[in-house]
């Protein structure tokens, strides 16, 4: 491993003494027992600092797309800033040893210079080491520890114990990827298995039912429990048990499976059914199983696709209750409180009046938005969405939206630059949705925008088209998720980012309700580290000026 | 008498915000917290007499919390009570399973909050 280091230069303090290590690895030990990530990186971040008494900790994982580094774990730094802290990996301390997978020894301020960072002149004695994070042979991110003001210089021990604090940290961050990727592949294939209308039953070789699925105890109204262990002859009946077994024996010898069908009685139904077996095998020395199917053809196409809309939807209405339920809390639960400061009369009431007043209009504002993502996604699969179409000014409407998220904004020190074209011709749009649609794309760049920094917002003309385009820096999007984002129901990163709400209806809306329009939308490359949204929107024509009416949906 | 402390366990801003105003209207004193981990950490140092807890938090969520809460001696005497936007019987269920005394379901009026507390704090304080 390259280390890269300074002049030898005998500090004060010292290094640490032996027991302080043991400490430190007694302390995280159990970290690498926990399944949730955020959970590790937040604690160890603290353990650190805390064990070696170095001013600060900071640890920075690479985010989806692979193109940041986010802070996840800080004692510097309050939590609830942490997802909007980014640091590139083209440049810098931290980035470079994320490229390269090699730590980093700093001991002065002419070593950070080196890679072009200027350390504040507060700093007495700037002083960092930084290591990978490395787990399954990757580089997930990075560790660091700095003292910048009156701290010890680090030495090349210090480089050591933090590789090795990395790489206990990298261990609790395999196990926790491991338990999450076997907790969703357990609850896919739970629902794959609950879920089928296909009756599924597993076999030994003796033909005794060992196990089935949700849809086998329906039919038989029956529970697995009351049935495993029972001969397959003694559940169903006669041709349908003789099927059965025929099939079973196939899969026995070996033979490539035809289905069989026939009428049969299954439970109190009378119904056409498809029978096959497939062998499983768990291991070579496990005695034999056997996977019945048992298929019922008439309802077939239907009910697979209600089902798997269904289950895409279970998902999706949790979600949404969450997300129409909490502003309804905020909102209902101001208004009291309103009351009071309408009564009382002080300076303080004054000041809380303001902040209802906030927290109640960006409420109703995410409520509006969500409802009309709902009811537009709703008219658009009845085929009654519409569109009246008529010339509109794209300049001063986007200016409106500005004005609106201002103030969001700004909360997150972010700064709104807009490039408009002037004499920019009107387009042909219905209003209303066009107003909608900004919203969307400029919400979603505030969202998804790290602390600071600016977003760009510009408009012009490419022939016959008027284009918009809205750049934020923060969190990217991966080149494979470009045209996944656009999806009904997509959502970034279910679990522990949630914070960002909504539905997943928002860009999937954006982009069919442009379509009709006859423009488009779609994620292009920007500046490094941008993440860029190109809209484009037919301009209205000198003979197109009577507003029209444009049906669609499907 | 003491004022008794609540503590407000929610990832929404303004929901903190506005609980935190009602409830100290009605004379509380208010710590919050805004994850999962936070909750955990805060319960041992503030040592709330109660803990109003939002289910979809983020690292930890809150069924996890309870269980953790209960599980820790120095946290497992303070009563929670859940609150949370998924109404169904499952879910309530769990809250229950997991150690909360109370399951609440937002948007909840905040009078009836507020009488659910006085009634845990009064349960806790005759125990």
């Amino acid at each position: 491993m390259k280390r890269r280091s300074g002049q030898s230069r005998r500090s004060g303090g010292g290094s640490i003494e032996a027991d302080r290590y043991v400490q430190l690895f007694e302390a995280l030990s159990p970290l690498v027992g926990s399944r949730s990530v955020p959970e590790i990186t937040a604690l160890a971040a603290k353990i650190i600092a805390d064990l070696l008494q170095v001013e600060a900790c900071s640890i920075f994982l690479h985010d989806a797309a692979g193109r940041v580094l986010v802070l996840r774990g800080s004692t510097h730094i309050e939590r609830e800033k942490w997802p909007e802290i980014h640091l590139p990996i083209d440049s810098g301390v931290c980035g470079h040893t994320f490229r390269t997978g090699s730590s980093l020894l700093l001991r002065k301020a002419e070593d950070f210079l080196a890679f072009g960072l200027t350390p504040d002149r507060r700093y007495g004695r700037p002083s960092c080491v930084v290591a990978p994070i490395v787990v399954r042979g990757r580089v997930e991110g990075v560790i660091n520890i700095a003292n910048l003001k009156s701290g010890r210089t680090f030495n090349e021990r210090d480089v050591r114990v933090i590789e090795a604090a990395a790489r206990l940290i990298a261990g609790g961050i395999q196990n926790a990827y491991q338990f999450e990727e076997t907790a969703r592949v357990h609850h896919q294939l739970e629902e794959l298995f609950d879920g089928l209308h296909v009756a599924l039953l597993v076999l030994d070789s003796g033909l005794h039912l060992t196990q089935c699925n949700r849809r086998f105890e329906v039919m038989m109204e029956q529970t697995e429990e009351s049935l495993r262990g029972r001969p397959l002859r003694q559940v169903l009946e006669g041709p349908l048990f003789h099927a059965c077994r025929r099939a079973v024996e196939r899969a026995r010898a070996g033979d490539p499976t035809p289905r069989e069908r026939l009428q049969a009685r299954l439970g109190r139904r009378d119904l056409s059914l498809e029978v096959t077996a497939s062998r499983l095998n768990p291991s070579p020395t496990a005695a034999d199983q056997f996977l019945l199917t048992l298929e019922d053809v008439i309802a077939d196409e239907e009910i697979r696709r209600l089902r798997e809309a269904d289950s895409i939807k279970g998902g999706f209405l949790r979600t949404i209750s969450h997300e129409l339920r909490t502003p309804l809390t905020v909102i209902r639960g101001a208004l009291p409180l309103l009351k009071k400061c309408r009564e009382s009369d002080n300076g303080e009431s004054v000041e809380t009046l303001a902040r209802l007043e906030r927290a109640v209009d960006a409420n109703v504002h995410k409520l509006t938005s969500l409802v009309n993502a709902i009811l537009g996604v709703v008219e658009l699969e009845n085929g009654t969405l519409q569109l009246l179409i008529r010339p509109v000014e794209l300049n001063p409407l986007i200016e409106e939206r500005v004005a609106i998220i201002h103030e969001q904004a700004i909360l997150k020190g972010l700064e709104l630059r807009l490039g408009l074209a002037p004499n920019l011709p009107p387009v042909a749009a219905d209003p209303q949705h066009l107003s909608q649609i900004i919203n969307e794309l400029l919400d979603n760049a505030v969202k998804f925008s790290s602390r600071g920094g600016a977003i760009r917002i510009e408009t012009g003309r490419e022939g016959a088209m008027a284009t918009m385009t809205v750049a934020n820096r923060g969190e990217t999007i991966a080149p494979e998720s470009r045209e996944a984002i656009f999806e009904k129901f997509y959502q970034i990163d279910q679990s522990s980012t949630r914070r960002t709400g909504g539905a997943g209806l928002g860009l999937y809306l954006t982009r069919e309700i442009l379509r009709m329009h006859g423009g488009a939308v779609q994620v292009v490359d920007g500046e490094a580290g941008e993440t860029v949204f190109l809209m484009r929107l037919p301009l209205a024509s000198v003979s197109s000026a009577a507003p029209s009416a444009v049906e669609g949906g499907f | 008498m003491a004022k008794k402390k609540i503590m407000i366990a929610d990832d929404e801003e303004d929901i903190k915000v506005v609980m935190q105003l009602f409830l100290e209207s009605k004379g509380y004193d208010i710590v919050t917290a805004f994850d999962g981990l936070d909750t955990i950490e805060k319960a041992k140092s503030e040592h709330p007499d109660l803990i109003l807890l939002d289910v979809m938090m983020p690292v930890i969520d809150g069924f996890e919390v309870c269980k953790r809460l209960k599980a820790d001696p120095a946290t497992f005497a303070i009563p929670i009570i859940m609150v949370s936007a998924a109404s169904h019987a499952e879910s309530k269920q769990r809250g229950l399973e997991a150690g909360a005394v109370d399951y609440v379901v937002k948007p909840f009026e905040p009078e009836l909050l507020a009488q659910r507390v006085l009634e845990t704090l009064g349960d806790a304080q005759r125990r």
